[in-house]
């Protein structure tokens, strides 16, 4: 009797414990499809990217694109130091004047004053990597830096230190 | 002679746009008065761009260390480049509302090179009132409690450990002539 009730409620348990870990297995599923539990979310536009070669100029989009100032070689370099620290996003302009917003620089995904790019502001680079273009905007996912020639664009002696002079 | 011009405007406007309208409770975008620019206020859901680009995303919008932009109802994908402090970008105006909706006021600046959003105010269902966007200077002062007060970029020790290194031009040794 005693064994049997044993026996009984261990069946009892026994199918309480399958029934919860199906229900966890569900749960654990659907919350998975949801991208939730710590899971990073999905985008559900991903694209396919286009492999491109780009040389240009590492640029502070913002300086650059409102033409605010001259944004240019090393009479801007300071600003663009500035600016990478700042957060703004840092881009590369080619020699037809396209512009490619980086959102990634070989293994690292951050892209927010990251340390590397921050310090070969106004260098000119050759790079491989994946490109995105949507909305009027050329995202840029390098996967390699090819070339780094260093700062090159000369533009001091005609436009001094922009801005402010200092 | 233009582009110095230009840059004297654009100087006069930063200051007053810093010093007057963003200590209004004003919600009209201040004009910048630069090409291809557009006062714009609209709802749209924040987003990690890299994430949205392609398919690589990291709990939380990447946690401040991911550009941030602006997905509208339409599909519309609009990277946020600047906040509202002089240099820095919006990552920190934009990161708390990774993945939900904003209300938002600022310049559209739709350069054929490419598009961009700069950012003045956000509003959010949280709030439920137009706040500035202007966190990146507190929280570099946060992080930067021992850097002198004033202009963040002059007295920001990465930056000045850079410009000590390679020079104002970029280059060591090199420098403007007088």
């Amino acid at each position: 009797m005693g064994f049997s009730a044993f026996s009984s409620r261990g069946s009892a348990l026994s199918g309480l414990v399958s029934q919860l870990t199906l229900k966890v297995a569900s749960l654990a599923m659907v919350a998975g499809l949801l991208g939730l539990v710590g899971t990073p979310v999905q985008s559900a536009s991903a694209a396919t990217p286009q492999r491109v070669q780009i040389t240009g100029e590492i640029i502070d989009t913002w300086c650059y694109v409102t033409e605010i100032m001259f944004a240019e070689g090393t009479a801007h370099h300071q600003c663009a130091v500035w600016c990478a620290v700042g957060g703004i996003p840092v881009g590369i302009k080619d020699r037809d004047g396209n512009v490619y917003m980086v959102l990634k620089l070989e293994d690292d995904t951050t892209n927010v004053a990251n340390p590397t790019i921050v310090t070969i502001q106004s260098h000119e680079v050759t790079v491989d990597g994946d490109l995105y273009e949507r909305d009027g905007v050329k995202y840029l996912f390098v996967n390699q830096v090819a070339d780094d020639k260093g700062i090159v664009n000369l533009t001091h002696d005609d436009y001094g230190i922009v801005p402010f002079g200092k | 002679m233009k582009q110095s011009i230009k840059t004297a405007i654009l100087a006069t406007s930063m200051s007053l746009a810093m010093s007057l309208s963003f200590g209004t409770a004003s919600h009209a975008a201040n004009s910048w008065g630069l090409d291809y620019e557009e006062e714009r206020e609209f709802k749209a859901k924040v987003v990690d761009l890299a994430c949205e680009l392609s398919g690589n995303c990291p709990a939380n919008c990447g946690d401040g260390q991911r550009q941030l932009g602006l997905l509208t109802p339409e599909g519309t994908l609009i990277p946020v480049v600047k906040g509202g402090t002089l240099f820095a970008g919006a990552v920190d105006e934009l990161l708390s509302y990774c993945q939900q909706q904003v209300h938002v006021d600022g310049l559209y600046i739709k350069n054929p090179a490419m598009h961009m959003y700069f950012v003045q105010r956000i509003k959010s269902r949280a709030t439920g009132k137009w706040l500035r966007a202007n966190k990146w200077r507190k929280n570099w002062a946060q992080r930067n409690p021992d850097a002198t007060k004033g202009q963040w970029f002059r007295n920001d020790p990465l930056i000045k450990e850079l410009i000590a290194r390679k020079g104002v031009l970029g280059i060591p040794g090199l420098k403007v002539e007088e």
